[in-house]
């Protein structure tokens, strides 16, 4: 049994691994909520719209009870309830996600505070991280996040939904992508005074930008150190639910008008400057289909996927295709085309490579590292090494490390110092990469896959490698 | 996955009046939204909008 490491800070209990399924332990209050999330009624509506993350009671087995007791000192099985979660294909946060992923797992939280009021319930908390992208939409998956709502309580997560979703949203529109970035580095969501301090003078003219980020921050630091005198009665207050739905519907209005900066970015229309005639293009499709279709992987990695064309001609073959890549407006289109389609097994998300996020949080274990996360059957580096070798200065043999570490088959295209896209690498720069060839790329790969096929791409210097572990 | 409720409740304080102007405005807008439907139906009689949602 592993207790999973981000799984602490709430002491009505936590989620733990066994046998690679999901549980959620359950303790007092915890089990309490729970019991009110499924008999108001709630649980059943939500899971009716795919908005919250299943899960069925489970008993006690020998082996949790003996864990469980080791762990907690005298164990009373009374006292505790198992929950049997779904398992997520895929874990991402909310610092690798697009824009219109945040947007929408932002919506999300409001949609659900606002359907949970009508059960009398509604949330505690609203951070990022109890949002998860699953078979082609977010779903909530935090269940204890859910209590009994009481008449005259103001939305009490509302700064956190600030710091997590709203001014973030607002950063990423109206200043940089790059913003989400911060989410890293902030896991209890981006200060407010930081936000106000980032966004641009012209957010001082919007009334909800004023309200929410700019007065909101000012008023926080104000109060910040008055010590509370009484303990609060909400019931002589005048927040009423009618004025607790209406400060969601503001807010709900508000996320839908946000909308991501147009922006040019370095490979958002990579596809429009290729070098590949419209035969080899094809053919490449082909091949990774050809490859799908003989491996039937249960996970495909499409690294560098761009806008997904690759992972689209995987993933008829594959349960899932995790499909990362370094820019933002290039993950962008790819989320927004599995939205449109309604694609159920691709996952976009942002990942560089040569930066990918670290574990981060407490101890450095809370939230775990994306290369702890991305374990598949088969990597696809197309169109990718001639940066990590060139344009990054990558060994080739840390590049086959790394590739080997994630799956035991790799499809890697090999882009020549003929090709234009490595020349134009190389045009600003010394070529200090007398090993980056053919052969010799297939000679240190070979050292981590048994065995090996060469498909050279017609009209094309490129070649396509397949390496796989003869075991596989 | 879990709650980091704690350290964010603050009631009282900044988050609190924030949501209570901004209700109070909500409530404004609409009511001012009101009044000013009922002020163009009276002088000018209702909006094809209206008939339609009436029938």
């Amino acid at each position: 049994m592993n207790r999973i490491p981000g799984s602490f800070r709430d002491p009505a209990g936590f989620v733990f691994e066994q046998n690679g399924k999901y549980f959620r332990l359950l303790t007092g209050k915890g089990i309490d909520q729970c019991d009110r999330l499924v008999q108001s009624g709630l649980y059943a509506d939500l899971l009716e719209k795919n908005q919250i993350l299943p899960f069925r009671e489970e008993e006690i087995n020998s082996e949790m009870e003996k864990i469980l007791s080791l762990a907690n000192g005298s164990f009373d099985p009374q006292s505790v309830r198992i929950l049997e979660l779904e398992k997520l294909d895929f874990v991402s946060y909310p610092c690798e996600w697009p824009f219109s992923l945040l947007k929408d797992a932002a919506l999300l939280t409001l949609k659900i505070q606002k359907r949970a009021l009508k059960y009398k319930m509604t949330l505690k908390d609203a951070v990022g991280y109890n949002i998860q992208f699953h078979r082609g939409t977010p779903v909530f998956i935090d269940h204890p996040s859910l209590e009994e709502y009481q008449e005259g309580e103001p939305w009490k997560p509302y700064r956190q939904f600030i710091s997590h979703f709203l001014g973030p949203l607002l950063l990423m529109s109206r200043r940089d992508l790059r913003f989400r970035l911060d989410l890293q580095n902030h896991i209890e969501g981006l200060p407010l005074d930081y936000i106000s301090k980032n966004l641009p003078i012209s957010s001082w003219f919007s009334p909800s930008c004023l309200l929410h980020i700019h007065g909101h921050a000012k008023m926080v630091a104000r109060y910040a150190d008055r010590p509370m005198k009484n303990e609060p009665d909400y019931r002589k207050g005048s927040f009423s639910r009618r004025n607790l739905e209406n400060l969601i519907d503001s807010l709900l209005n508000y996320v839908e008008s946000i909308r991501p900066p147009k922006i040019k970015t370095e490979w958002a229309d990579y596809y429009s400057n290729t070098n590949y005639t419209e035969g080899s293009f094809r053919e490449k499709k082909r091949i990774v289909s050809e490859i799908s279709a003989r491996l039937h992987p249960d996970t495909t990695i499409d690294l560098g996927a761009n806008r997904g064309e690759f992972s689209r001609a995987a993933m008829n073959d594959s349960r899932i295709v995790l499909s990362p890549d370094i820019d933002p407006n290039a993950a962008e289109e790819n989320y927004r085309a599995v939205r449109k389609n309604g694609e159920k097994n691709i996952y976009p998300f942002l990942l560089d490579l040569c930066n990918p996020t670290p574990g981060f949080g407490w101890a450095n274990e809370e939230r775990t590292g994306i290369l702890d996360r991305l374990h598949g059957d088969l990597v696809l580096a197309l169109a990718l090494i001639h940066h990590l070798c060139i344009g990054n200065n990558v060994p080739l043999v840390s590049v086959a490390k790394l590739f080997r570490k994630m799956a035991p088959a790799l499809l890697l295209e090999f882009v020549p110092k003929t090709d234009s896209q490595t020349k134009k690498l190389l045009r600003a720069r010394e070529d200090i990469f007398p090993d980056y060839q053919l052969d010799y790329c297939v000679k240190v790969f070979g050292k981590y896959y048994r065995d090996c096929q060469i498909i050279p791409l017609s009209e094309s210097d490129r070649t396509l490698v397949f390496f796989q572990d003869s075991g596989y | 996955m879990e709650s980091l409720l704690f350290g964010y409740y603050d009631p009282f304080t900044g988050s609190l009046i924030i949501q209570v102007i901004t209700v109070g405005l909500f409530s404004v807008c609409a009511s001012f939204r009101y009044w000013r439907k009922k002020l163009t139906s009276f002088f000018c009689g209702p909006s094809q909008k209206d008939e339609n949602n009436h029938e």
